[in-house]
């Protein structure tokens, strides 16, 4: 017996017009099992993450979260269940240091943010849970600069610690190392590889360095015009051919 | 607590952060001490300042709690209403009828504009919290306007273009002497108190972490929805909270002025108070009390010596987007640290 889904889609469909952005897709995430949607661009890997966070409203198919139909669920009701994304583009608040970035997270998580009068600096469990995150993200020097004169990649970094922030369950990676040098992404990859060594969070993410993927992930899920072509472990996708074609391509 | 682990590979420092180290203790200890030193000086400037600057600096007073009320929509949650002033027009009525209509004394007239300003805000804010960015400025100015024409219109209940006036406050007795409220140093101290108590209300508001997650979603409420938040929760709980306070300014300026006016309810008074918060800074706490303090006192001198003072204004408004961004306080802060950095 394979351990119960996580996330599953039934036949979700978004199209924009003629064009079908995610086709009839089924997919089921199961606890634990890092999974990759590799794909080229327009594949529906961005589209079909904004299905199932709410960010986009599906035309056809359903969406299941630990058991619950979330298909017309808000997005933070969604994250608040414990399925966080972070997004292509890294989306942080840019007037923010990284500190309050992440401590805006940490009290999502906690809920301590009602209307009230006490000050910030008594919330002394969520600030030393900002420190650990802080240390953890190698995000300690920047701490009082504001995101918006971060640069790319150590932006990508903090939005990762709000999502870590928030200890989800399930977290969808839009391209996380997007914009990274080597050694940066080397960074992020052992960060993310602890992350689903530890358990407790299962990752899916999209990306386009397939060796990366590759090293990575349990499970590769390869989309194509909105569906779904392929769906293995790393060695299986190797082999197939028609990902060659697909994505690919001759420069192998 | 679960060990952490860390990857062998990238020495980490681990160092703890100060958070609050000893320049945020003493940056924490001299704000206090700032605080202080202005009510002091607010407390004592009756005394010295002569009847006419005490019922500016009264108005000026109202103002300040008016303009940091809207400072909590604009300043920190990004929602920039161009219809503010029907909460403060709100709760001017609602503190004028309960005053003459149900003779309840002056305290009971405050707290009544209070309630009025959330009542309305609680009403409205269900329509304006669903919309971003312009059209929301839109519908807080068409609800703002839908205001003014009741009142103008209702002229049964709060006397049209008349206003709703008011002439008793009557008196208290302090240690034996009987003193009259509608004396400019007696009302003027009943102002401050109430000014002080909704403009720290607000201070403190804006410091708790719900004052956080409006920051935040100033910066990007798409985020912060994606982070479990509900967005429309939080704006709709500053805009009531907002509406509270720009009424409690509005129960002062009834029994001030001895009138509730159709004016007070006007987009140009909304206006007023989104020109002082530029003026001074949205940015920093005082800064909309403060710009808006600015305006009353340079209307104050131009009116007494030209009819022209829409002319002013428009200089003083050119002058600002020119030449300060920021505001006067946004300014001064910044001249400030270039000047304590060069001197490193």
């Amino acid at each position: 017996m394979r351990s119960p889904a996580l996330l599953e889609t039934a036949g979700l469909t978004k199209h924009f017009g003629e064009l079908y952005a995610v086709d009839a897709v089924d997919l089921a995430i199961r606890e634990g099992e890092t999974t990759a949607v590799i794909g080229p661009n327009g594949a529906g890997k961005t589209t079909l993450f904004n299905l199932v966070t709410r960010r986009m409203r599906a035309d056809r198919g359903r969406v299941r979260f630990r058991g619950t139909d979330i298909t017309t669920a808000t997005p933070h009701a969604v994250a608040r269940m414990g399925l966080v994304r972070t997004f292509q583009v890294s989306s942080v608040f840019p007037g923010l240091s990284v500190q309050q970035n992440l401590l805006t997270a940490v009290l999502a998580r906690t809920g301590r943010s009602g209307v009230s009068t006490q000050s910030l600096e008594r919330e002394r469990e969520s600030l030393e849970r900002v420190q650990e995150l802080l240390v953890r993200l190698d995000l300690r020097d920047d701490a009082n600069v504001a995101c918006d004169e971060l640069a790319h990649g150590t932006r990508r970094r903090v939005e990762v610690g709000m999502s870590l922030a928030l200890e989800p369950r399930l977290l969808l990676l839009d391209e996380p190392t997007a914009g990274m040098g080597t050694s940066e992404r080397q960074a992020t990859v052992e960060l993310l590889s602890e992350l689903a060594r530890r358990g407790g969070t299962t990752l899916v993410l999209t990306e386009h360095d397939v060796d990366l993927v590759m090293n990575f992930a349990r499970r590769i899920v390869v989309m194509h015009q909105g569906g779904i072509i392929a769906d293995g472990t790393p060695e299986e996708i190797v082999e197939d051919i028609e990902v060659r074609r697909a994505y690919l391509g001759d420069s192998r | 607590m679960k060990a952490r682990e860390r990857t062998a590979a990238r020495p980490v420092d681990t160092r703890p952060v100060r958070l609050e180290g000893r320049r945020q203790k003493w940056t924490a200890r001299a704000r206090t001490l700032a605080w202080l030193l202005l009510v002091a000086a607010l407390a004592v400037a009756p005394f010295v300042a002569g009847s006419y600057r005490t019922l500016l600096l009264t108005e000026i007073l109202i103002f300040g709690l008016f303009a940091s009320s809207f400072n909590l929509l604009f300043g920190y949650t990004g929602l920039l209403s161009f219809g503010h002033a029907a909460y403060f027009a709100g709760g001017a009525y609602a503190s004028a009828l309960i005053m003459v209509e149900a003779e309840l004394p002056l305290p009971a007239g405050i707290l009544a504009g209070l309630v009025g300003g959330a009542l309305l805000a609680a009403l409205f804010g269900v329509f304006c919290v669903r919309v971003n960015e312009i059209y929301f400025s839109l519908l807080t100015l068409a609800f703002g306007m839908l205001v003014y024409t009741v009142v103008f219109q209702a002229r049964e209940v709060t006397g049209g273009s008349d206003g709703f006036n008011l002439y008793e406050l009557g008196s208290v007795s302090v240690a034996g002497r009987e003193l009259l409220l509608g004396h400019p140093q007696v009302f003027y101290f009943v102002t401050l108190v109430t000014v002080v108590l909704g403009v720290a209300l607000l201070e403190r508001v804006g410091s708790s972490p719900f004052g956080q997650v409006l920051r935040a979603i100033r910066e990007n409420s798409e985020r912060v929805d994606f982070l479990g938040i509900p967005v429309r929760r939080y704006r709709y709980k500053a805009f009531v909270i907002a509406g509270a306070m720009a009424g409690l300014a509005g129960g002062l300026i009834a029994p001030f002025l001895r009138v509730a006016h159709p004016q007070m309810s006007h987009w140009t008074t909304s206006a007023e108070v989104v020109l002082g918060t530029i003026l001074g800074g949205e940015a920093l706490f005082l800064g909309p009390a403060v710009g808006t303090g600015v305006l009353i006192w340079l209307e104050s001198l131009v009116t007494g010596r030209t009819v022209y003072w829409p002319l002013v204004m428009g200089v003083i408004l050119l002058v600002l987007v020119l030449f300060l961004p920021g505001g006067i306080l946004g300014t001064l802060t910044r001249t400030y640290r270039r000047v304590r950095g060069s001197g490193r």
